[in-house]
């Protein structure tokens, strides 16, 4: 085995010295066999790693297949499917109008975050983004709020962007904004967020997502778990 | 050595009872966690699968040695971060770039799936045999240094090993060859 060898398989173990780690760079520059060579390693690390994933998965699918469908439930499974067909068809009947449970239950929330002093002329980024939120310029508000969260992830640009949309009708980007949120911290913004998230879902007529959101909002403390309760029924 | 110790160890050598029951026990959970996304059940089942699999790598890879928090809290991380990827990739979210937390290690390898070069290594190191393909694994996915291989294999010693290595990568070179 050759030095460069060597170099490349230290490198592949992370145990090259300082003076190797310098060598290695030298001629991963300058040397074209090397570079090819170290170039079809980390080619077969990377196949290497995609197989053996691959084998993995095949398990963790057939332990899937064992767990989700116990043979014995199998008959009784059968048996429920046509009798929910048959409900699924009578309820569709008399399934009751998501837009109008939207329109009903849908309020615009107001900022609580930065009473705004009404100043046009404020120049830092969330004084302008509540500043347009407050005024109805919900496209900006948007845009702002949507700058707020790159620069620093804040909950309450996620919160005031998914509302700004959900004003524009733009119920996609508001679901997809909504979901930036971490929905296992539980503080301030968790169930508003779900609250509303599940009005977006209960808009694109995705009832079932919106009844689970609404069932943690229920369960909690928050403003809105009157009105997540009476909602449920209502979608019950 | 505690019980999050000894499912470490475990994971660690790839015991499948363990890998099930860690699979079993954090399963519902995490599908409730990820129902409230646009996701459709099966691709919640697929995320929940690669971030088992991510959680058992770095297990081999002894990344998880001297984990400070739970497994659990370890695999939600994970599968947290694949869930908002899975989101990304599906809606061209323009959104920002949600970073992988900090002490979690993981590379998807999309690009090189893509890559035909790699689907031909892939195919040839199936055809390799059963020892070749432990020693390649140990090296290349476990990354583990020669000389826990020459333990981990009961090798005489190094050297017998890497002439070992060399010669399967020659093997696999020549299969790749006579592929194309």
């Amino acid at each position: 085995m050759t030095n460069k060898d060597l170099l490349i398989e230290k490198f592949l173990e992370h145990t090259l010295s300082a003076e190797e780690q310098l060598e290695f760079d030298r001629l991963l520059q300058s040397d074209a066999a090397f570079q090819q060579e170290f170039e079809f390693q980390k080619k077969l690390k990377a196949s290497i790693i995609i197989e053996t994933r691959e084998k993995q998965k095949e398990q963790l699918r057939a332990l899937e297949r064992e767990i989700a469908t116990p043979s014995r439930f199998k008959y009784a499974a059968a048996a429920a499917i046509i009798l929910v067909v048959f409900a699924a068809l009578i309820f569709a009947l008399i399934r009751p109008d998501t837009d109008d449970l939207y329109a009903s239950y849908y309020e615009p929330f107001p900022n609580l975050e930065k009473p705004t002093t009404r100043d046009k002329t404020a120049t830092d980024l969330p004084a302008k983004a509540f500043y347009a939120y407050d005024t109805e310029n919900y496209a900006t508000a948007a845009a702002l709020f949507d700058q707020i969260y790159t620069q620093q992830a804040a909950d309450y640009a996620i919160l005031y962007e998914g509302l700004s949309y959900m004003e524009l009708g733009k119920f996609r980007q508001a679901i997809q904004t909504f979901e930036l949120f971490d929905f296992e911290k539980q503080n301030n913004y968790t169930h508003t967020i779900s609250w509303y998230l599940a009005l977006c879902y209960l808009k694109n007529q995705q009832t079932e997502r919106a009844k689970f959101l609404l069932e943690e909002v229920s369960l909690s403390d928050s403003q809105f778990k009157a009105s997540s309760t009476e909602l449920l029924e209502e979608l019950n | 050595m505690n019980e999050a110790e000894h499912t470490i160890k475990q994971l660690r050598e790839g015991d499948e009872l363990t890998i099930s029951s860690v699979y079993k026990s954090n399963r519902e959970k995490f599908i409730s966690y990820a129902r409230r996304f646009d996701i459709n059940r099966e691709d919640i089942i697929d995320i929940y699968q690669d971030a088992i699999i991510a959680l058992t790598e770095n297990a081999k890879k002894g990344l998880l040695d001297g984990l400070k928090s739970e497994i659990s809290t370890y695999l939600f991380s994970i599968g947290k971060y694949m869930i908002y990827n899975h989101l990304k990739k599906n809606k061209n979210l323009p959104l920002f770039e949600k970073n992988i937390p900090d002490d979690i290690t993981w590379n998807d390898y999309a690009e090189e799936m893509q890559d035909d070069e790699v689907r031909r290594m892939k195919a040839s190191f199936s055809k390799l045999g059963e020892q070749c393909q432990k020693v390649l694994r140990l090296f290349y996915y476990e990354e583990k240094k020669l000389d826990d291989i020459v333990t981990a294999l009961a090798y005489s010693n190094k050297d017998v090993l890497k002439s070992q290595k060399s010669r399967c990568i020659k093997q696999l070179k020549e299969l790749i060859q006579n592929d194309k």
